[in-house]
């Protein structure tokens, strides 16, 4: 067997054996941080090199408070 | 003005991330004003752009984070077309999570190595999960350190196919000059002819995933 046909299959042996091994990412999206907590609060980020201004107005696209639905529970495969 | 927001995800350690992070950063910003967020507690973009001279910054601010990512992003987006985050290596923290979800494009370096392919599966799997939440969410594979005499790296076109996840056509090659740039707080772009194949590979991915 070639090399590049080596690779691949065991590409998609890991791939198969990772089936229903998914991450539980419903911690992370979901809203679990206290709410309302104004940007300019505490300062959560330490600027390197050069300091980038801080604006806060109208945070447009990401809504960290913003209840996302759920994501699938873990698939468990019967034997 | 709409945000382009990049996060340079893998958690195999030693992918490329933060060196793609920051040579995109520098091509992006000739574009359009582009900012780097560390999310990384190792700090290397942070230590990247620190290590350039007074009399030549690295031109893209770069701001650390370790607090609620995606407060930073909602904070300093407004201000940027462009935001490159460089992901610490692990799913296991918050902020890795947070960057993907904030992404509109996910860039996963590679390298060409068996190891390193497995190791993705997991990322690959949980890239289709946020996609079920943000389902026009942009995710590649893009080969890091392509050595194109070796069989492996040949083979890796072939292997790649087998992620639900499309790869870059472009790679980045394995070259000095990647390394070179770091410790002068630099990009490919402020390192004169010798680097101009560098440039020439950034610049593909760029028009690639823009
Ligand atoms: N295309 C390349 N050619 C040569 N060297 C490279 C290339 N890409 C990365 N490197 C080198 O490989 C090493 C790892 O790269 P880098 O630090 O960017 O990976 P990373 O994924 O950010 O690592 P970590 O997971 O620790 O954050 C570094 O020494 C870097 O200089
Ligand atoms: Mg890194």
């Amino acid at each position: 067997m070639s090399i590049a046909d080596k690779l691949t299959k065991s590409v998609r042996q890991a791939k198969e054996s990772s089936t229903g091994e998914s991450e539980n990412m419903a911690s992370a999206t979901a809203p679990q941080d206290t709410p309302a907590k104004p940007a300019t609060d505490t300062p959560q980020s330490k600027p390197s090199a050069s300091k980038p201004k801080a604006k806060s107005k109208d945070s447009k696209r990401l809504e960290p408070e913003a209840p996302l639905p759920p994501l699938p529970t873990r698939r468990v495969w019967p034997d | 003005m709409a945000t382009r927001i990049f996060s340079i995800a893998n958690q195999k350690g030693g992918s490329g991330k933060t060196t793609l992070t920051m040579n995109l950063a520098a091509g992006l910003n000739k574009r359009g004003r582009t900012l780097v967020i560390d999310a990384d507690p190792q700090g290397s973009a942070s230590q990247w752009s620190g290590s350039a001279d007074e009399q030549n910054p690295f031109p893209v601010s770069v701001i650390s984070v370790s607090g609620n990512l995606t407060h930073e992003v909602n904070r300093f987006s407004n201000d940027y077309e462009y935001v490159v985050i460089d992901c610490p290596p692990t799913l296991e923290t918050e902020n890795t999570t947070k960057a993907m979800v904030a992404a509109d494009t996910i860039l996963i370096p590679v390298l060409p190595s068996p190891v390193d392919l497995w190791a993705s599966i997991r990322l690959a799997n949980t890239i289709e999960q946020i996609k079920q939440i943000k389902p026009d969410l942009r995710a590649h594979l893009i080969v890091n350190q392509l050595e194109p005499r070796s069989a492996l790296s040949r083979a890796m076109k072939d292997a790649l196919e087998e992620f639900d996840i499309p790869a870059l056509t472009t790679s980045l090659r394995r070259r000095a000059i990647y390394r070179n740039v770091a410790i002068e707080g630099s990009s490919v772009y402020c390192a004169g002819k010798v680097a101009q194949p560098a440039v020439d590979e950034i610049e593909q991915i760029i028009e690639e995933v823009l």
